[in-house]
């Protein structure tokens, strides 16, 4: 937990607690207000994973009416977040079946060489965009890893638990994927290899 | 490697670059790496890796869909037979600022449906109602009778003339192939008189009608 957040974290954390005591007694208002505060989380999560407008929208969907069916079940045992991040997890994942999107570690070799034009490498527009390439290029294991522990800010604990795995293969699969993006991120460090 | 063991020089704490980066560790534990960090080139150049790739993670922009129209389709879903709150909130004009007029204006309109349609089942009144080409059903309203009347082939024009100004009669149609003249008469003067002394005052003119029928009734 972040110094000087916890309590804002705390407290919303408190309140998703609240709410989902309200969800399962069926107050609809009560759900509004947490899919009006998960919703784009969860899309932008879920997207992170299976690249698909239509299908992290169906995706988001799916997870929000789970958490709707299952509040009554909820053994508050995790975060609501957590909980709520696993279901999402489980749900984009189920999507990419779909789809058949299961990347390997190999998909990388189609990234440019930043040894071939180092004048460019070092045009840090350009390089970015390079990593958000290569982000894409992630397998979806490494992807949810990053998205969690950088966009959302998560212990592996916690990233552990949505994930349904023990906190090595978390740290694993980050270190995996910053690996793979080694030779850009020393592109736009300026570092030279 | 263990966190108490992170010193300013010493092993590189790489492995704990991402936990600084997203500031999951204690604070404490932070600054120990941050401190590390400061003295060590290597790892410096490292952890400038880790913070560029969180940029990059963080900066990679996603278009979040209209949660409105999305939550519209989960209420749809978690109450299925409930009006949406999209559709709650858009009611018709009347509907939205005169509730009571709306269904004030509803009842009326049944009120007046039935009405109409129980004059039209009491029948008395079919009199003052024309009859469509569609069939019997009487739907406007009329202020004549009219006679079917063939008229004698020697009849004069004067007594033909002076037996309809006696009922205020005028021909109106025909004659048709078969000779058939429709001659109308002001409702109130066969009100005044009855329809059958009518009648019976055409049929005793034989040397002017030789035939005179009506399938209206008042």
């Amino acid at each position: 937990m972040r110094e000087g957040e916890s309590g804002r974290n705390g407290d919303l954390d408190k309140e998703d607690l609240i709410l989902i005591d309200h969800i399962a007694e069926g107050d609809d208002e009560a759900f509004r207000k947490l899919f009006e505060r998960y919703y784009p989380m969860i899309y932008r999560f879920i997207i992170r994973i299976n690249r698909s407008p239509e299908l992290a929208e169906e995706a988001v969907d799916d997870t929000l009416f789970e958490v709707w069916k299952k509040a009554k079940k909820f053994r508050k045992s995790s975060k609501v977040s957590t909980w709520i991040y696993g279901i999402a997890y489980y749900k984009a994942l189920k999507s990419l079946r779909g789809i058949n999107d299961f990347q390997d570690d190999t998909k990388l070799e189609g990234m440019p060489d930043p040894a071939d034009s180092p004048e460019k490498i070092y045009e840090a527009r350009e390089i970015q965009g390079h990593i958000h390439e290569a982000l894409q290029t992630l397998s979806a294991e490494q992807r949810t890893a990053m998205e969690l522990a950088f966009f959302n800010e998560l212990p592996y604990s916690e990233i552990a638990r949505i994930m349904g795995c023990d906190e090595n293969t978390v740290k694993t699969r980050i270190f995996r994927a910053k690996k793979k993006l080694n030779h850009i991120l020393i592109g736009v460090t300026g570092e030279k290899s | 490697m263990r966190l108490k063991d992170i010193k300013t020089s010493g092993p590189h704490p790489t492995e704990f670059f991402p936990l600084v980066v997203n500031r999951t560790l204690p604070e404490e534990e932070q600054q120990k790496i941050r401190d590390h960090i400061s003295e060590c080139p290597s790892c410096r150049m490292e952890f400038s890796r880790w913070e560029t790739l969180s940029s990059a993670v963080k900066g990679d922009s996603v278009v979040i869909p209209d949660i409105n129209s999305a939550w519209s389709s989960m209420e749809r879903r978690i109450k299925p037979d409930r009006k949406t709150s999209e559709e709650k909130a858009s009611p018709s004009f009347i509907r939205r600022f005169f509730p009571s007029l709306a269904w004030g204006i509803v009842a009326l309109q049944g009120i007046i449906i039935i009405g109409f349609a129980v004059y039209l089942l009491i029948g008395g009144q079919e009199r003052d109602l024309w009859r469509t080409l569609g069939g019997k059903t009487t739907v406007m309203k009329r202020d004549d009778v009219r006679l079917q009347v063939v008229f004698q082939q020697d009849a004069k024009a004067s007594d033909i003339a002076d037996l309809l100004s006696k009922v205020e009669g005028q021909i109106v149609g025909g004659p048709s192939n078969q000779g058939v003249f429709e001659v109308s008469i002001p409702l109130h003067i066969v009100k005044k008189n009855s329809m059958d002394s009518i009648l019976k005052l055409f049929r005793q003119r034989t040397d002017v009608v030789r035939w005179v029928q009506t399938d209206e009734t008042i």
